[in-house]
């Protein structure tokens, strides 16, 4: 039973991928995106299905194995599957999500060319999303890592004959290689290591070892390896900069891959190791650094840009930053939680963004938009719902779960207070933008054009707005911090901490008091609704002079706006010179140097053929002669030199 | 029979090619004839025993009885996917061959089946002397096929081809008779028999660069060296490619090449382990440049095919690199490389070719927005994109995993190193892919009026893409047959020995009471 619902679950949206994908040159989206949609609402009931399934089991996991994929000498990579209460959080989100981001995908590519390549190349996001979570050892995971990454770059470059777009798709792809070689090695030091790459092995032979105190230890090395290929996929420093580009893809895609599910890909991955990983407080330290790094530097580019699709794509690598710097201060769980919330109101933030857009014939700046909170209602209300949860106000989701990971940087054993510190000032920039962006596109006056007549979306558009809205309104109560729970009648408790918490590592937080707690969230709070509001009072009521502020801060301006120029830097330090120096090796070291090395080679040949043509008077004897003393030589030598 | 049928057919095809009066059923004919050839070889494979690292389906008897050489095939888990390879890529190269070759039909033909011969010879030869005369008789049709069906600078490409590899050539014969010396000194017999010279203890003294085995070795190893071709003995491929006609190229990538890894599995390696693991360092790390230098190469070509070209050279570093790391992982892996690079060099052979013979032209610069205008063949060109930059679930990635991750255990150093040919491998494939299938459509192609993939593609395309999945997604299926004697070299890499399956022995001894019997 187990093992048929998990075939289903992997081959539903397989044959979706082959049906879509055999009848691309049709263009009916209407069936097109009901074969896809209903591809993975069939995985979507097989996940709920085999989610109880798991939740009655002790310990909570199904393991089914398929077949053996790999096996040569010591090494084995079975293809086998594992669902426990992680992954299967993950499967309920890809597929879940995924469902309804495939039903508002039918409204908006409604008048595409292609529906049935968009929906094809869907499912097969969806069936290697799956393989990346289910996976019971990394291996698996690669396929799926590196099979996500594939859809990306189909879906990224959608519209290919705009070679912008399809730049766009083969940076991601290029980047997130280098991200994948990282994690490559991570995967050879942990074989060599441990001498298994199966999760649950290394999560019982990783508890016999000794923590690692320095740099150059393996399984250190091994997660800093990891994390390389981490950064690629969730878009951290130093390869985040593939993820704003992938905004050229169409709207729903940036949703589901770039928001809600591929990007996290990496914090999966690291909270699947943390046993691992704890073993490595250095390694843990660069995450965590990294984690708040990304997390300021995304909040703050987000600050200046007017693209809304952009505005997005810099709040998910801020967010994603966040996740990172939980599971670099070992808090593991809230790091799932921050995943899950902001699957949702990320989603829907983008979903959004892509009804607006498609109301606004594809206009994706925010300038040429305002007061479409009148003109589009659902679209506003729901985006107002994900603006209050990414804001972190309570009670809306993302409040319990970016507090919950600040509460972690600021107590945990691996915290420092300038973490804390970084967290909170990236969380204030991104209750500014946000506010900005809700300003621009759906409060004050209308900047429309005059051609553009904005409507609100089909139903089944905003239908998946809705489910996601209340999702991101809610979900929050499944990980109410204990210290809130005891205040709140009925003392709701901690699912999430229920499930997850017996499956990942535990790092020391000592004994934080309660006015501590209370006090951490209470500063957050304030920051978020003072920027908030800050934002509020300078777009719409304009009692604070933003172009002044502007100009007092110009150089920061200007080195937000341009995102720090690290996409310039990457190109004229590192890509340009690599392909100069490439056509030196060709047209210098291959075609001057090693060919005229061989021209010279046979030169002297033939050079010595013509002085030896006397030699050659066609007399067979002379020939035999001259052999046999070539061969003695070349016999003497070997036998001299033994 | 068995093997000399599979040897000697071919010869026998190209005479009734050469000698058939209807020179309109020449194709035909030729693809029938490769058609029974592949029949054959599965054949061969289905009687195939995997459960044991000995030499099967033998055939041996005298031939230079004065000098030991002998008429000796065998086939084991090594060399049988070779084989399987070669005759599996021919039918699908005659298909190819039907629009490209418009010349001299009968004679390209006959050359095609020639090349056959030599090189499943040299992969079925356990005599040295058998196996250097396959080896070395290949180069002749191959030389012709590009010196006479080729492009605009085929004599040059032709000559450059012929001398390079004959230049390595004449090493390895030097080499093979030293052996045979030094085995009538060790045993009192002159033998060319690898299964007796692998027995043979030859002088190596460690520390010293120049021992005895060194050098034996060094003339192996340039001879096949430049078969490969390793970095910085290359040269002679782009040209080499880029010149011959489609067909010739597929051969040329798909089988031609693994002569030279081939040769350093079976001969080089296992007759000289000294020698070879002394050395390990030196061919571990010319294959990390050659991985690095040919796709960084390849990444500034304007031509297509030039740019596959290289690519070929960067792949073909990886085998080096994980048979050079001497343990299984790594040997596994450069085995399945091998055929990999069969599969989808070869395909993108094709793939270039199809496209060549609509617009005539190769510089990647004439393209852009293909996808709008060959739907089809594009989807064929990304797959076999995705098997070349080794993408799970693809062939690419097994073969690439291995040796990767054999090369890492060996010396993580090389491995490390070496992966980033995974990355800049992604980097030239899908930067030419972008520039030629993707943003607008380059209104001249527009105005040719180009014609999608045909059923003959078909016929050439969809064979490769199954191998491609199947391969990548059950490697299981075709690495049971060669996990045996991938073991056994790994695991007896210093004294390597092959022995003849029993029931060779057992009917010979049977034959042999018979006889005795009658008398």
């Amino acid at each position: 039973m187990v093992t048929t619902l998990f075939a289903v679950l992997f081959l539903a949206p397989v044959f979706g991928f082959l049906i879509n994908g055999l009848n691309f040159r049709r263009s009916n989206a209407l069936l097109a995106g009901a074969l896809g949609t209903g591809a993975v609402m069939i995985s979507f009931v097989c996940g709920v299905l085999l989610f109880q399934e798991m939740m009655g089991t002790i310990p909570r996991s199904l393991n089914p194995n398929f077949f053996t994929w790999l096996e040569v000498g010591s090494f084995k990579a079975n293809a086998a599957f594992l669902m426990d209460p992680i992954s299967g959080i993950m499967t309920l989100i890809i597929t879940g999500v995924g469902s309804l981001i495939h039903l508002f995908s039918i409204g908006y590519m409604s008048h595409d060319e292609r529906p049935f390549k968009y929906f094809a190349y869907l499912n097969l996001f969806i069936f290697n999303m799956l393989l990346l979570v289910l996976g019971d050892n990394l291996l698996i995971t690669f396929v799926g890592w590196e099979g996500v990454g594939l859809c990306s770059y189909l879906l990224i470059g959608f519209w290919f004959s705009d070679e912008k777009k399809a730049a766009a798709g083969m940076k991601a792809f290029i980047t997130n290689r280098i991200g994948d070689a990282g994690l490559l090695i991570g995967i050879f030091i942990l074989f060599t290591q441990l001498g298994t790459v199966n999760y649950q092995e290394l999560t019982s032979y990783a508890s016999a070892l000794a923590v690692e105190n320095t740099w150059f230890s393996p399984i250190t090395l091994a997660m800093i390896f990891l994390f390389i290929g981490v950064c690629g996929k969730s878009a951290q420093i130093p390869l985040y900069v593939w993820l704003p580009d992938a905004m050229a893809g169409p709207t729903p895609v940036s949703a589901l891959i770039h928001a809600a599910t591929m990007v996290t890909a990496g914090v999966y991955l690291l909270i699947r190791m943390s046993h691992v990983l704890i073993l490595a407080p250095n390694a843990m330290m660069i995450i965590a650094i990294v984690g708040a790094a990304t997390a300021l530097l995304g909040a703050i580019i987000g600050i200046t840009q007017w693209d809304i699709k952009k505005i997005l794509a810099y709040s998910t690598v801020s967010q994603l930053g966040y996740m990172i710097l939980g599971v670099g201060v070992g808090a593991f769980v809230p790091a799932f939680f921050h995943l899950m919330t902001h699957a949702f109101f990320k989603a829907l933030m983008f979903l959004g963004s892509g009804s607006v857009i498609h109301s606004m014939h594809e206009e994706q700046d925010i300038r040429k938009m305002g007061g479409l909170a009148r003109l589009m209602p659902i679209t506003h209300l729901t985006f107002f719902i994900g603006w209050l949860a990414i804001i972190g106000l309570p009670p809306f989701s993302g409040f319990f779960s970016k507090d919950e990971i600040l509460f972690y940087a600021f107590v945990s054993q691996q915290s420092s207070i300038l973490l804390w510190l970084v967290g909170v000032i990236g969380a204030g920039c991104t209750a500014f933008y946000m506010t900005r962006l809700m300003c621009f596109t759906f409060w004050g006056e209308s900047r429309v054009a005059s051609d553009i007549h904005p409507h609100e979306s089909p139903f089944s558009m905003t239908i998946p707005l809705v489910i996601l809205a209340l999702l991101a309104a809610f979900a929050g109560l499944l990980g109410i911090p204990h210290i809130v729970s005891e205040v709140i009648p009925g003392h709701p408790p901690n699912i999430l901490e229920d499930l997850l918490g017996p499956l990942v590592a535990k790092v020391k937080k000592g004994h934080p008091s309660a006015a501590l707690e209370w006090g951490l969230i209470f500063v957050s709070v304030l920051v978020a609704a003072s920027m908030a509001l800050f934002s509020y009072f300078a777009y719409i009521r304009r009692s604070i002079d933003i172009n002044k502020l502007t100009l007092t801060m110009k150089p920061v301006y200007n080195l937000s706006l341009n995102k720090f120029y690290v996409d310039e830097f990457y190109f004229t330090k590192i890509i340009n010179p690599i392909i100069a120096g490439s056509k030196i090796l060709w047209l210098h070291i291959d075609v001057m140097f090693i060919d005229k090395i061989t021209y010279y080679v046979s030169d002297v040949i033939i050079k010595g053929g013509a002085y030896n043509k006397k030699a050659q008077n066609g007399n067979f004897q002379n020939y035999i002669f001259f052999m046999s003393i070539g061969l003695a030589a070349f016999l003497v030598m070997i036998f001299a030199f033994s | 029979m068995m093997l000399s049928a599979l040897t000697f057919l071919p010869v026998v095809f190209a005479l009734l090619i050469i000698f058939n009066p209807q020179e309109k059923i020449t194709s035909k004919l030729a693809l029938v004839f490769s058609g029974l050839l592949f029949v054959l070889s599965l054949v061969l494979l289905y009687n195939f025993n995997p459960n044991t690292s000995d030499l099967q389906f033998v055939e041996k008897s005298a031939w230079i009885p004065q000098l030991g050489i002998q008429y000796f095939l065998g086939i084991d888990g090594i060399s049988l996917w070779l084989v399987m390879l070669s005759n599996f890529l021919l039918p699908l190269v005659i298909i190819g061959s039907l629009k490209s070759i418009k010349v001299k039909v009968k004679s390209f033909y006959a050359a095609l089946f020639l090349l056959q011969a030599s090189m499943i010879g040299s992969f079925l030869s356990l005599d040295l002397i058998l196996f250097y005369i396959f080896f070395e008789s290949s180069l002749i049709p191959m030389a012709l096929m590009i010196g006479i069906w080729g492009g605009d600078k085929k004599v040059y490409a032709s000559f450059k081809f012929f001398i390079y590899t004959m230049f390595g050539s004449v090493f390895m014969l030097a080499s093979i008779i030293c052996l045979m010396l030094l085995n009538k000194s060790a045993t009192g017999e002159f033998s060319s028999s690898v299964l007796d010279l692998y027995r043979i203890d030859i002088a190596f003294v460690d520390g010293r660069f120049f021992s005895t085995q060194t050098l034996l070795f060094l003339g192996f190893a340039i001879a096949f060296a430049i078969k490969v071709p390793m970095f910085p003995l290359h040269t002679w491929l782009p040209d080499a490619h880029v010149q011959a006609p489609t067909p010739g190229s597929v051969i040329l990538a798909g089988v031609m090449l693994k002569m030279g890894t081939y040769g350093f599995l079976r001969f080089a390696i296992p007759l000289f382990p000294d020698a070879s693991s002394q050395l390990s360092w030196v061919f571990s790390f010319l294959a990390v440049i050659g991985i690095i230098y040919g796709a960084l190469v390849a990444m500034v070509q304007t031509d297509i095919k030039k740019l596959v070209a290289y690519s070929s050279v960067s792949h073909m570093g990886y085998i080096i690199l994980g048979m050079f790391a001497f343990n299984e992982i790594g040997l596994t892996g450069g085995l399945y490389q091998m055929l990999n690079h069969g599969i989808s060099t070869g395909a993108l052979f094709f793939l270039v070719g199809m496209i060549y013979d609509r617009t005539h032209t190769r510089e990647i610069s004439a393209y852009g927005g293909l996808a709008k205008v060959l739907p089809i063949y594009t989807i064929f060109f990304l797959i076999i994109t995705f098997s070349s930059i080794a993408v799970p679930l693809t062939n690419g990635f097994v073969g690439e995993f291995y040796i990767l991750l054999g090369a890492y255990i060996n010396e993580p150093f090389w491995g490390a190193l070496a992966i980033l040919g995974v990355v800049l491998g992604a980097t030239y494939m899908l930067w030419m892919v972008k520039k030629v299938f993707f943003g607008a459509t380059n209104p001249n192609l527009v105005a040719m009026n180009l014609k999608d993939i045909t059923i003959s593609e078909y016929c050439v395309l969809v064979p490769l893409v199954v191998f491609v999945f199947w391969m990548g997604i059950f490697p299981g299926h075709f690495l049971k047959y060669s996990e045996q004697s991938l073991s056994n070299l790994s695991n007896n890499i210093n004294n390597y020995e092959l022995k003849i399956a029993d029931d060779f022995v057992k009917s010979k001894e049977l034959i042999t009471k018979t006889l005795k019997a009658s008398h």
